[in-house]
């Protein structure tokens, strides 16, 4: 695992969102541990994290399939949480979404986040 | 530079055979009217924050609209960013009235009118003042938004703060016709009733619309585990307890964040959304490989919005 490799992969994704990207955080899943990140909010990301605990279980009780490689949710205080995921990491992404643009997050800049990060792991 | 800076111009003005609005929508991260016509009708799109927040469709004012709108195939466009300063043609003071409106906007609004100048002042989305104060507001309102095909343009000032005064008069009253649908939203009820038709006919028009991209959908309360409806299928998803464990987690966490919606990328090209509202909880199965998502975000999300507050409201 070499950390520079996440950190370069987090350079991209701050290149290409600016002041959009308010915060990420890349987990060890299970871990608790931060491995590389900007602007982390350890509380936030720790919730984060447990959020696709629950997902997992509740996509598993309600038998559909398991998650694929993101997921994404919204709040009422105008920041978008996107959760990019692995076997083993959680790259967890704050967005303000005032200063993003919605279709460039969703259509480069996510697809990009999440080349690099399997680029890191391979 | 931000991105919404480096992706979508600050005014624009194209074919719609080229571009397609679909395609304008999703680049949009600011607030503006998008205009459009297609030879036989007119429109435009209301883009709060580049969301979409109303329509209008040769003068009915419904969000409904868009999505006709948006299905143009040909046809010219044009938008303007709501930046300080700006202007538009003058036979859009109807709408930029409207979006000013229903948006809560302060501005203030400046042009000619008998070869003399006037000012409305709004804050907050409601007229502070107007100068020269005019005897009767109504039929002053009423003469100035007859005037459709004056060539000339009005000069807006967004972002300003109105200067307040006696003036309060909300807009609906005085720039909307009773024949015209009223558009402005209200918030939902505090209830869990629901109108099941209105749902019903919603996931009707969204099979109708995405065919086999739309797998199925159903509305759970937000109390009980089980589905109020379900269009496609006969799973129950058990969102009530999930939902209820996220609420707690954040809760315990003292992290004051309420969530809108989630959209899960799953295996087996599913992608499932779900809309949390107070009273209940949209979960919507798409086919992640036919459905744009700038399309499910910004279109459809206000649309499914639209149907769920009318069928709380009904």
């Amino acid at each position: 695992m070499d950390i520079k490799e996440f950190n370069n992969a987090i350079e991209t994704l701050k290149d290409n969102l600016g002041k959009g990207l308010t915060a990420c955080d890349i987990r060890i899943t299970g871990t608790g541990k931060s491995i590389a990140g900007f602007n982390v909010d350890t509380k936030l990301t720790a919730v984060l994290e447990q959020v696709t605990d629950y997902i997992s279980k509740m996509l598993k009780d309600a038998d559909l399939p398991e998650l694929q490689d993101y997921y994404l949710m919204d709040f009422d205080d105008g920041s978008l949480a996107i959760v990019l995921i692995t076997d083993k990491y959680q790259w967890l992404i704050l967005i303000n979404k005032k200063e993003t643009n919605l279709g460039f997050l969703l259509n480069v800049a996510i697809p990009d986040a999440h080349k690099a990060l399997m680029k890191v792991l391979k | 530079m931000s991105i919404k800076e480096k992706t979508a111009p600050r005014k624009f003005k194209g074919n719609i055979e080229r571009i397609p609005l679909r395609s304008i929508t999703d680049y949009i991260s600011f607030s503006c009217i998008l205009t459009a016509e297609n030879g036989n009708d007119t429109g435009a799109l209301f883009l709060k924050n580049g969301n979409l927040i109303d329509a209008v469709l040769n003068n009915d004012y419904h969000i409904n609209n868009a999505k006709e709108i948006l299905n143009w195939t040909k046809g010219s466009f044009f938008y303007q960013k709501w930046d300080d300063e700006f202007k538009l043609d003058y036979k859009e003071l109807r709408n930029i009235l409207h979006f000013i409106e229903i948006s809560g906007f302060s501005a203030e609004i400046n042009f000619n009118f008998n070869n003399k100048p006037v000012k409305i002042v709004c804050s907050e989305g409601v007229i502070v003042g107007i100068e020269p104060l005019p005897k009767d507001i109504k039929s002053f309102f009423n003469t100035i938004l007859k005037d459709t095909e004056k060539k000339d343009t009005v000069t807006i000032k967004y972002n300003k703060a109105g200067q307040t005064g006696d003036l309060k008069e909300h807009f609906s009253e005085i720039i909307h016709s009773e024949k015209i649908k009223k558009s402005k939203k209200t918030a939902p009820k505090n209830s869990s009733k629901i109108n099941l038709n209105i749902i019903k006919q919603s996931f009707t028009q969204l099979q109708d619309d995405l065919g086999d991209t739309f797998i199925s959908g159903s509305i759970y309360s937000a109390d009980n585990r089980k589905p109020v409806y379900s269009f496609k299928t006969s799973k129950t998803v058990v969102f009530t307890e999930f939902q209820k464990s996220i609420n707690n987690l954040f809760l315990k966490s003292k992290l004051e964040k309420k969530n809108n919606f989630y959209l899960l990328d799953l295996k087996k090209n599913y992608l499932l959304f779900i809309l949390i509202f107070k009273n209940h909880h949209i979960a919507l199965i798409f086919n992640k490989t036919k459905i744009k998502l700038g399309y499910l975000l910004s279109i459809l999300r206000p649309l499914l919005i639209n149907d769920y507050e009318k069928s709380i409201n009904n």
